[in-house]
Parts: C-alpha cells; sequence; structure tokens
C-alpha cells in the first residue's frame, strides 16, 4: 500500500508536531521553561508541606488514641470520670472479655534548675525559648491497673520486671519513665523526679524504663506511667477513673457485646469504639486544619494559573509553526496533544521538584502547625511528621491535575489556529477577544453561583459551601480577567486623551493587545493577592474583636492556674482547697473558681463544660451578653434558676437561644438546662456551657478547678498582692498567677502566633504570582521583538523601549491589584460573614487595617514593575536590521 | 532481697491484737503487707476420674493475684492459668468483713457457712461447694505462725484442714459433676522471706484415719531445715484438739527427684516423712511429676505445687491419704507473693 506524499505517518507526524511546538522551542528557551516549573513547583510543595503537617496532626492524635487504646474494642467513659465504684456494675464484662481502668492526665517536669526558683514563677523561663519549653516538658501522666493492664496496652519495661519494679510500683508513688526521657535526664532506677501535677509540687521514683514502643512512642517518649493509684493522688483525681478499656475474649460478637454492655451501664457513662477520642481530638483542630488546606491549595492554584499562562504564550509564539503544521494536514488532535503533553511535562517536572522543596517546608510546616496544635488546642499533644509519601501523592495528583487542567483552554485555543500561513503572533487574541461577552456572562453566573452558595448553611459544622463560594469567586476572576484588562488597557487613553505619551500609549497597546495572556497573569495576581488582603482583613477584624472582647470580659485582676511552665493555656488542673486559702489572703475581695472540662454531646462534637461562681459575675460583670443585657443581672436570675449560660459559638452550633433548653449528660443521666443568656466568646471555637459552680458541684461531684480568678480589694497594689499569693502558696502548690495586663498581652500574642502559618501561606502566593506576571512580560517582550525592531527603526530609543515595557509591567500590576481588591473584598466578606460563623461560630466586628492593605497592595505593585526590568532588557535590546529582516 | 524494717513492737502487738475471731477473719487484712486463701483438694468425676486442684488468691498490698491449676490424674495433664490486677470494685479485691475475695470473674466467698469457689481459665471452668466437717485450726500460737528470728518472720495463719467438695467442672464443651476433699488455708502478714532461706517445702496431709497433718520446712541456704520450721497434727473428729508439731520431732527426707524440663530447676519427687510422737511413717509421691507453676504474669515466681499420695503405717496400722505439696524457692529465689523489697 502505497502512502501518500506528504503525509507523514502517524507516529512520526506527532513526533514532528512535539518537536515544533514543544520539545524544539523549549530546548532554546529553557528559561522560558523553568519559570512555570518553578511555579508549579512552589505550589506543590507548600499543598505537600500544609498537607503533610494536617496529616501527622491527624496521625498523631489517631496514634496517641491508638496507643493508650490499646487493643480495646470499646472504651467506657463517663461525664464527669468513672467513679470507681461504677466498676462494680461492670464486673459482669468478665464473663465476655477484660476490663482495664486508666486514669490520665499531663504533669509538667521541672528541671532541677527550676525547682530551686519556685517562688519567681514569672520570669524565670523567660530566657528560654518557647519551643523547648513545648516540646520538652509537658509529660502525660497514664495510671493503669500494672497487674492486669498487658491485655490492653503495649506498655513494655527496657528489662525484664524484675522483684525491685514491682516492690516500687507496690510502694506507690513511683513511675516508670521511657528510655528517651531517662536518657535526656539522666535518669535510672530509683532517680527522683521532680514534677508539677494537680497545681501541687511532687516527687515521684522512677521505678523502671520503658522500652519506646507503644504508648511510650506515641508520646513521643513525654510519659510517665504509674498505678494508677498513685496517679490518682497525682492528679487529684480520687475515686475516679477516667477511662476503662474493654477487650473481648475471642469469638464473642462486638455487636452484641456493645449491646449487652451498653444497657447495664450505670447513669452517666457511655460506650464508645476506641477511634471515638482520636476524632474527637481530630474535630477539635478540623476548622483549623481545614482552613490551612484551603490556603495551601490556593498556592497551587496560583501555580496552576502559571502554567495556563505559560502554555497560551506558547500557543501564542507558535501560531506561525500551528498554522505551517496544519498547512501540511496536521490534525487538530495532534497539536492538543502537543500542548496538553506540554502542560503535562511542566506539571510532572514543577511537581518533581515541588516534592523536594516539599521536603524541607513540611519540616517548617510541621513545627509552626505542632505549635499552635499544641498551643491552643491540645497541650499535651505531641504531634510528630507521619509518613510523606501522603502527603506527596496527595499533592502529586493535584499538582498534575491542575497542570494538565490549565493547559486543556490554551491548548484547546491553538486547534483553532487557521491553517492559513503567515499570521501575525497575536493575532489569537481575536478570538479571546471574540469570546470577551461569553466570559463576561460565565464570570457573572459564577458570582451568582458563588453568592447563591453562601447563603447555604454549614453542613456538620463544615462550611463546604463557604469555600465553594471563594471557588466559584476565583472562577469568575479567571474569566473576567481579560475583560479588565481591556479595560485597564482602554483607561489611561481615555483619562489622559492626547496628553499621553508615547510610551504609555504603546505600554497600553502591548497590554491590551495580549488581554488573554495578561488576562492570566493578572488573574493569578489578583487571587493570590486578594486571598491575601482578605486575609488581612480577616485576621485584623477577628484580633480587633478579640481585643474589645477581652477587655470587657477580664474584669479580675490576677488569674491563678496551674504552673505549667510558662506555657499559655492550661495544663492540669487545681485542687479546690487553693480556693479558701487564697479568699483569706489579705487584699482578695473576692475569688471566682472557674472550672472547664472537655465534654462531648451525644453524637461525639466536643464541647466545654464550664461552672463559675455566678455571684461574681453577678457583682462585676465579665460575660457580654449577644444581646446586650447586662450580665450581671442574668448571672443573678441564672444562679437563683438553675439556669446555664452558653457562649455564642455553642448557641450557633445547636441553636440554643435565651429561653430554650440544653440537654447535659450529667453523672445521672441527661437534664435538661434553661438557657438563661448567650455570651460572646473567642477564647473557644468548640462552644462552652457555664453553670453555677454550685449546680455543677452537686450534679458532677468534680471538685477540682481549672483556675481561680481574683478581684482584689479596691486600691490594692496588684503586684503586691501576687507576691502575697505566691508566698502564701509557696510550696504546698505550683502556681501561675497572671495579672490582667499579662493575661489581655497573652491572649493577643496567642493570636498572632495561630496566624503565623496563614501569613507565611499569603507570602508564598503572593511570589509565585508576581513571577507569573514576569513570566507574562518577558513572553510578550521575546514574542513582539519585531515590533520593537520596527519600533526602533522608526526611531523609538531604547529607554523609550524600556519605559514603555516598564508600563506595561506597572499597568499589568496595577490591573492586578485593583482585581485583587475587588475579589479580596469577596473573601474578605466570604471568610467573615460564612465561613468564619459556619466554622467557629464567631460574630466579628468588621475591622479594615487600611495602613497594612495600601502596603501590600503598594508591595506588588512595586514588584510587578520589577519584575517589568528584565523585558525591558529584551526589548530594548533588539537589533533593528535583525528584526527588520525578519518581518 | 532488702527487708522491712518494723520494730519489734509491732510483732508483739500483732500478736496482743491477734484475737482471731471468724467470720471476719476469714475477710481480708489490709494492714497486712502478704495476705493468700489458699485452696487445695482431690476430686472425683461422676465418670471416675481423678483430679487434684489448686485455687488461690493472694493480695501483695494493692496488688491481687490469683493461681488457678488443674491436675487431670488419669489423663496426666497438669495445666494451670493466673489472674493479677490492682484492687478495684469490679476488677479484684477482697472483704474485710467475711470470706469474699474475688479477681475478674474467680471468686471464694462463704455462704450460709460453705465456701463457694468459681475459677476458669485454660484448665476449664470449675465451681465447688466446699462444707467444713473441721472447725478452723490456729497454726503456731494462737494462730501466728513463726517463719524466722526476725520480728517480720511471722504470719496469720489459719486452716480449714478438711472441707466436703460437691461441684462441676466443665471443659471442651463437656460438665462432669466432681466430689471430693478439700483444704483451705489463710495467710496474712508482713510477708518477706527471713533472712538466709530460700525457700520452703509446705505439706497439707489428709489421712485415711481423718486425720490431717500440716508441716512446713524453711530452708536455708544450705539446704537443711530452719529452727522455724513447724507443723500441726489435727486429730479425727472427736479425738482431741489440734496440736503443734515440734520439728525436732520430724524425719523428711526427699527419696527421688525431678527435673522440671521448664525451669530446669530440680525439685525433691517421692518425700520419706515420720513423726515419732503420732507414731508415723509414710511416703508421699505425686500423682503426676510435672505440676510446676511458671507464674511470670502474675507472683513473676515458679513453684511446684500438687497433687500427692500417702502410703504407709501409723499407730501401726497401715494408713493411705492424699497430700498437697508446694516446694518454692528451687527456681532461682523468688518464693511466690515475697518479690516485694
Amino acid at each position: 500500500m502505497s502512502r501518500g506524499p506528504g503525509r507523514p505517518r502517524a507516529g512520526s507526524g506527532f513526533r514532528l508536531v512535539l518537536r515544533a511546538l514543544v520539545t524544539g522551542p523549549a530546548l532554546r528557551r529553557p528559561a522560558r521553561v523553568a519559570l512555570p516549573v518553578l511555579g508549579v513547583a512552589i505550589g506543590v510543595a507548600a499543598a505537600a508541606a500544609i498537607h503533610h503537617a494536617n496529616d501527622s496532626v491527624t496521625a498523631s492524635f489517631r496514634e496517641a488514641a491508638a496507643s493508650v487504646a490499646g487493643r480495646t474494642d470499646f472504651v467506657v467513659t463517663g461525664v464527669a470520670g468513672i467513679p470507681v465504684g461504677d466498676l462494680a456494675s461492670l464486673a459482669f464484662v468478665w464473663r465476655m472479655g477484660s476490663l482495664a481502668p486508666a486514669v490520665t492526665g499531663v504533669a509538667v517536669l521541672r528541671d532541677r534548675a527550676r525547682a530551686g526558683l519556685d517562688d519567681r514563677p514569672q520570669g524565670v523561663v523567660q530566657g528560654r525559648t518557647q519551643d523547648a519549653i513545648d516540646q520538652e516538658e509537658v509529660l502525660q501522666v497514664l495510671g493503669i491497673d500494672w497487674g492486669g493492664d498487658s491485655v490492653v496496652r503495649d506498655i513494655r519495661l527496657v528489662a525484664a520486671p524484675g522483684p525491685s519494679v514491682r516492690g516500687r510500683l507496690l510502694e506507690g508513688g513511683a513511675v516508670l519513665v521511657p528510655e528517651s526521657l531517662a536518657r535526656r535526664h539522666g535518669l535510672s532506677t530509683g532517680s527522683v523526679l521532680s514534677i508539677v501535677a494537680g497545681g501541687e509540687p511532687r516527687r515521684v521514683t522512677v521505678a523502671g524504663i520503658l522500652a519506646l514502643s507503644g504508648v511510650a512512642r506515641a508520646s513521643g517518649g513525654d510519659l510517665l506511667v504509674t498505678d494508677l493509684f498513685t496517679a490518682q493522688r497525682l492528679l487529684g483525681k480520687e475515686g475516679r477513673v477516667d477511662r476503662v478499656d474493654v477487650v473481648l475474649d475471642p469469638g464473642v460478637r462486638r455487636a452484641d457485646a456493645a449491646k449487652t454492655i451498653a444497657a447495664r451501664l450505670p447513669p452517666g457513662l457511655s460506650l464508645d469504639a476506641p477511634g471515638r477520642a482520636a476524632e474527637t481530638a481530630d474535630r477539635m483542630v478540623r476548622a483549623f486544619r481545614f482552613n490551612l488546606n484551603a490556603l495551601g491549595s490556593l498556592t497551587l492554584l496560583v501555580g496552576a494559573f502559571l502554567i495556563a499562562n505559560a502554555v497560551s504564550i506558547a500557543v501564542l509564539r507558535r501560531r506561525p509553526e500551528i498554522s505551517a503544521l496544519r498547512a501540511i494536514g496536521c490534525g487538530r488532535a495532534a497539536i492538543f496533544a502537543a500542548f496538553c503533553l506540554e502542560g503535562l511535562a511542566i506539571g510532572i517536572l514543577g511537581t518533581a521538584l515541588g516534592e523536594v522543596l516539599g521536603l524541607f517546608a513540611s519540616r517548617a510546616a510541621l513545627r509552626a502547625v505542632a505549635g499552635t496544635v499544641s498551643r491552643i488546642y491540645q497541650p499535651a499533644a505531641h504531634i510528630t511528621g507521619s509518613a510523606y509519601g501522603g502527603a506527596v501523592l496527595m499533592s502529586a495528583a493535584v499538582g498534575i491535575a491542575a497542570s494538565l487542567l490549565a493547559t486543556l483552554v490554551p491548548a484547546w485555543e491553538a486547534t483553532r489556529v487557521d491553517p492559513a500561513p503567515a499570521m501575525r503572533p497575536g493575532s489569537i487574541e481575536a478570538v479571546v477577544q471574540r469570546g470577551l461577552s461569553r466570559r463576561a456572562a460565565l464570570a457573572v453566573a459564577a458570582l451568582a453561583a458563588a453568592w447563591g452558595a453562601s447563603r447555604l448553611p454549614a453542613i456538620d459544622g463544615f462550611p463546604f459551601f463557604g469555600f465553594a463560594a471563594v471557588g466559584l469567586v476565583v472562577a469568575a476572576l479567571a474569566l473576567a480577567a481579560p475583560l479588565a484588562v481591556r479595560f485597564a488597557a482602554a483607561l489611561p487613553r481615555r483619562l489622559l486623551g492626547r496628553f499621553l505619551g508615547a510610551e504609555t500609549r504603546l505600554a497600553a497597546g502591548f497590554f491590551g493587545g495580549a488581554a488573554g495572556r495578561n488576562g492570566t497573569a493578572v488573574a493569578a495576581l489578583a487571587m493570590a493577592l486578594g486571598m491575601t488582603l482578605a486575609m488581612i482583613v480577616t485576621v485584623a477584624s477577628i484580633r480587633r474583636t478579640v481585643q474589645v472582647w477581652v477587655a470587657s470580659t477580664l474584669t479580675s485582676d490576677l488569674w491563678i492556674k496551674a504552673d505549667n511552665g510558662g506555657r499559655s493555656g492550661f495544663l492540669g488542673d487545681l485542687p479546690e482547697d487553693l480556693v479558701a486559702l487564697v479568699r483569706d489572703i489579705p487584699g482578695v475581695a473576692a475569688v471566682d473558681p472557674f472550672r472547664a472540662r472537655d465534654a462531648v454531646d451525644a453524637k461525639g462534637r466536643p464541647f466545654t463544660l464550664a461552672s463559675g461562681d455566678l455571684r461574681v459575675i453577678a457583682r462585676v460583670g465579665g460575660a457580654p451578653l449577644l444581646d446586650g443585657r447586662d450580665s450581671r443581672e442574668v448571672a443573678r436570675d441564672a444562679r437563683a434558676r438553675g439556669d446555664v449560660l452558653v457562649s455564642e459559638p455553642f448557641a450557633r452550633r445547636y441553636g440554643a437561644a435565651p429561653g430554650r433548653t440544653v440537654t447535659l449528660a450529667t453523672p445521672a443521666g441527661p437534664r435538661e438546662f434553661r438557657v438563661a443568656g448567650v455570651y460572646r466568646d473567642y477564647s473557644n471555637d468548640r462552644g462552652t456551657v457555664v453553670l453555677d459552680r454550685e449546680l455543677y458541684l452537686s450534679l458532677f461531684g468534680d471538685r477540682r478547678i481549672t483556675s481561680l480568678a481574683v478581684l482584689a480589694a479596691p486600691g490594692e497594689d496588684v503586684e503586691a498582692l501576687r507576691r502575697r499569693i505566691l508566698f502564701a502558696t509557696h510550696g504546698r502548690y505550683a502556681l501561675h498567677v497572671a495579672t490582667n495586663r499579662e493575661l489581655r498581652a497573652e491572649v493577643l500574642r496567642i493570636f498572632d502566633r495561630t496566624f503565623a502559618v496563614t501569613r507565611a501561606l499569603e507570602a508564598i502566593a503572593i511570589a509565585i504570582a508576581v513571577l507569573g506576571i514576569a513570566n507574562a512580560l518577558v513572553a510578550s517582550a521575546v514574542e513582539r521583538r519585531r515590533a520593537f525592531g520596527l519600533l526602533r527603526a522608526i526611531g523609538a530609543s531604547a529607554p523609550q523601549i524600556r519605559r514603555a515595557t516598564l508600563l506595561e509591567a506597572l499597568l499589568t500590576g496595577a490591573t492586578g491589584t485593583a482585581a485583587a481588591i475587588a475579589a479580596g473584598a469577596a473573601f474578605a466578606w466570604l471568610l467573615l460573614s460564612v465561613i468564619n460563623p459556619q466554622s467557629f461560630g464567631w460574630t466579628v466586628a468588621l475591622a479594615i487595617p487600611r495602613a497594612t492593605l495600601a502596603g501590600a497592595a503598594a508591595l506588588v505593585l512595586g514588584a510587578s514593575v520589577f519584575a517589568g526590568i528584565l523585558p525591558g532588557r529584551i526589548a530594548s535590546a533588539v537589533d533593528p536590521a535583525a528584526a527588520l529582516q525578519e518581518e | 532481697m532488702r527487708r522491712r524494717v518494723v520494730p519489734a513492737l509491732a510483732f508483739v502487738l500483732a500478736g496482743a491484737a491477734a484475737a482471731i475471731s471468724f467470720p471476719r477473719d476469714h475477710g481480708s487484712h489490709p494492714d497486712a503487707t502478704l495476705e493468700w486463701w489458699y485452696w487445695t483438694g482431690h476430686l472425683r468425676s461422676d465418670d471416675g476420674r481423678s483430679f487434684g486442684f489448686q485455687l488461690t488468691f493472694f493480695r501483695l498490698r494493692d496488688l491481687h493475684l490469683a493461681h488457678f491449676a488443674w491436675s487431670d490424674l488419669d489423663g496426666s495433664k497438669f495445666t494451670f492459668a493466673q489472674k493479677a490486677h490492682l484492687g478495684l470494685p469490679g476488677i479484684a479485691g477482697a472483704s474485710e468483713a467475711h470470706l469474699d475475695a474475688f479477681n475478674e470473674d474467680w471468686f471464694a466467698r462463704e455462704k450460709d457457712g460453705k465456701q463457694l469457689l468459681h475459677a476458669r481459665g485454660a484448665p476449664g471452668e470449675l465451681s465447688l461447694t466446699l462444707t467444713p466437717e473441721k472447725p478452723p485450726v490456729l497454726h503456731g500460737e494462737a494462730g501466728i505462725s513463726r517463719k524466722g528470728p526476725g520480728p517480720d518472720d511471722y504470719s496469720h495463719y489459719v486452716s480449714i484442714s478438711r472441707l466436703s467438695a460437691t461441684g462441676s467442672w466443665t471443659s471442651g464443651g463437656r460438665s462432669r459433676a466432681l466430689h471430693g476433699d478439700a483444704w483451705f488455708d489463710h495467710e496474712w502478714g508482713p510477708g518477706g522471706l527471713p533472712r538466709g532461706t530460700q525457700g520452703w517445702d509446705w505439706f497439707a496431709l489428709q489421712l485415711s484415719d481423718g486425720s490431717e497433718l500440716m508441716l512446713y520446712r524453711m530452708r536455708t541456704l544450705d539446704g537443711s531445715a530452719s529452727p522455724f520450721s513447724a507443723g500441726t497434727f489435727v486429730p479425727p473428729t472427736g479425738a482431741g484438739a489440734p496440736a503443734p508439731v515440734s520439728w525436732k520431732d520430724v524425719r523428711l527426707a526427699p527419696r527421688t527427684h525431678w527435673t522440671s524440663p521448664h525451669s530446669k530447676a530440680v525439685y525433691p519427687a517421692v518425700w520419706s516423712l515420720s513423726v515419732a510422737p503420732l507414731a508415723l511413717d509414710v511416703t508421699i509421691t505425686p500423682l503426676l511429676a510435672d505440676q510446676e507453676l511458671s507464674t511470670a504474669e502474675s507472683t513473676g515466681v515458679v513453684y511446684w505445687e500438687g497433687a500427692c499420695t500417702i502410703e504407709g503405717r501409723r499407730a501401726g496400722r497401715p494408713v493411705g491419704g492424699r497430700a498437697y505439696v508446694e516446694m518454692t524457692g528451687y527456681a532461682g529465689r523468688d518464693v511466690p507473693g515475697f518479690s516485694a523489697p
């Protein structure tokens, strides 16, 4: 069979197409490929790092829960712990399995240097880095029935458990410490350890050394294992255990056992699958993690825009080659495939590079995220890096898919190139121009859909539609960007008319003439900058709101909590006898013992159950109510009637409102409470229910306190009072006493640290976007070499060309910034009015930090002008003669 | 092994306060470091098979341990199970008011003057009702049994030397009715093995003439009997009161030995025993060679505790009987429960 002349075989033909359109140009100008590759790489690295950090948090929670749960089939927990007496009613379980009770808590390890400085709680730890404190000094305390615990947990001694280990454990007050902790602090069997547990300084003896496996490994070696009775004494939990693990005998059907056990549980106790604890811990940080993921995806999105940008530039540049190929009979499919392959190649290269960068970035991200999680949510959480593989797979898939997707539109545009030869580069813009009205319609539709999505409620406390709305705004931005470019290009002439200089006219012409390509660059910039501006507004608004709230809430003069090594948040609790001791110190007008404990609702969602002396609120206020009523009166009534106050996030989550009721699980079974008022609270997003202390004690019998607020007598020197309190409690308690001013500063410090990761991600997104602008400008400069040559030939000077190119950069940056401000307003509105209330349940008053916003915009504008320097050089360096010859 | 130093006064006070009364003193004594309730016995099933059993509830401070050993004498099979838990409601514990010790779902409790035992594990499931045939015996001086020269070298020691047993044993899906005889020991005290002692050999003999003999030999480091070795003879019902046996009158010697394939320890196997004042001259022979418990998971010690048979003469007439023998301290120096410092 004969082949027609000039009709290349499909295989070799495609290779020809590839060489002409992709590999040839890429090899000639590798820098042009390098830029989008770098963009994708940074995006992929950021996404991988964030994903890895989030993964690690979840995996660490799961591992910690799993190692404590061990081989357990079910976990029994109680709303106020499990009274030891209740264990008797579980005795029937022995017929089908085993019971392993445990007491859990935290302690702070005191090193020798600090142990001698007990009376100087403030300032002592300030010389040490916060990270060192966060990483090393919090120990989890696990008290077990060590005789029978091995049926459920993996707790292994380094050496065989000899008589001395058993003997020491039997004596009480002895602990087993992991190998790593022992090595770090030079501990061996018989060493005495100084710790703070339950607000009191304690000494425990090392009974044995644990191998770093099972529970010891999951805690990162920051663990004290002790007998259940010692743990009860250390943590002030006499007469209670925190959990009972149930391990079923082989052959017992889980479902049947669950039914039998659940039916016979005493009131106030519940039976859960072992994953529940990890799920609950994970839920606490879910909103935080989700926001991070969204931001991580943003950088990747910006990277994808860069690819679209690069490929569309390639399409534009190679129009003559495409025409020629089409003329010699090359099919549209081959051209489409060639450009797709280019996008794919850029995506794969960028992704590969990104994964390597991500390895380094993930360490920093993990540190930052783990720091936030342990500071805000789980003080004793030990977060270790999980396998990087999951993050690699996810980010690689997303990176390559995004690259391919980003290529589809420009590749499709390439297929529309007519086979007619000698078309000028840039006339594809005609295609873009023709599609403008359709783009406009689609952009409006996307915006309308975004608005619609913003009206939809959260799914299971999760603002899915809010984030969808953000995505739709991004889509609208991408669609409308060429329009914005056209509009902006026409603007100088319209505004300045004939006063316009030649360079400006030229620049506007360049800019508007490439609306398609510049549109992508503008969209990328607008997206990154817009999101950044929105985040700036959101963070500033929340910060301002918190500041105002703190001022109206923190009405006491001093706060006492268990010493936790200078950390923020609470670690462990305090014994009740401290209340009377502090109350009797001269200069103390009143004390408010506050108790907060983690609780879960019937569906396993976490919230905070708290109690305080409502008489103190009734006296000094300090719980700003949503409906503006006087919290003093409401607190007085609530105390008299046995009503509860609920925080705003709680009210949102459970639809609670004054006059309605909420049902709480109590040791005596579920009980309904009337809601007296909803108060503003930004200290936790889970939601809080506050009972009067007397009511709480009568129902829950939990007499420990979490913190103690102290009102000074009028005219009392607060500093002097603090010293008196520390003196009076010295030796017996280990306390941290903060003044009102310190606590306010502390709240804002925590706040700022929480948003540190967010800031880093924004910076990365902007950097990628500026890269995009540079890419677009370099490309257009190279592409317009002939035009530049012509201009030089008719008398334009090199500086003029340079200025024109810089002006084009400025126009691009300005258009992007203007679009960013519009998009940023939309993003900010979505974040503040939709996503934030849905995920955190907070009302936030809008605050616009004008200076910061202007600074960010100016920075980006400046960066885009800077990005115009290199293209300007390229443009002005064109040799007019050569260019003309080409023409 | 370090020993707790308790002033000699404590011993005197303990002795003075030791007005033992029941049912209170069948219950737990939390002030004592170490306490155990010990049942051994010989059982016969309806289908004519013979078994030996041991069920022990230990308490060492807050730690409650339990051992259940089963000697299938016809099947020549020895199995045991063990439990260890801190004393917590529903987990393990013992009443201070009367006999009521439990560990998981194993228990020993008194009801209407009878003792109910229940244990379950590798040996199968055992349920027994024990009816005392004799009143409790107080060993030593009014129930205080000296084990060594130190102030802490003593225990309160009470036995019921013969109980008739009925019950059932379920294993492999098959349940057998049982009947036989059992022996009950209850000891509590400061614990700790006397200085210079490596273990003990304990004998509980139920003779066919209706009498019983309890003997323990405290073994010194050179293998000889310490002067604090002692015993109690319980005559048949109606033939007088229990009487202490002085070690001077006891001739006890192993005739053969058995090497454990598990621990490699060498235990005496067949014993010759004669007690001159009782005109007793018998041979004690294990009904099964391997009745060794290696209880690493609970007490962490290895000991031999097994069913034996008795053959010989008493008061000039042939006598038989059943015995339980316990031998500790042959596999290293660890002794049940005595691992506390």
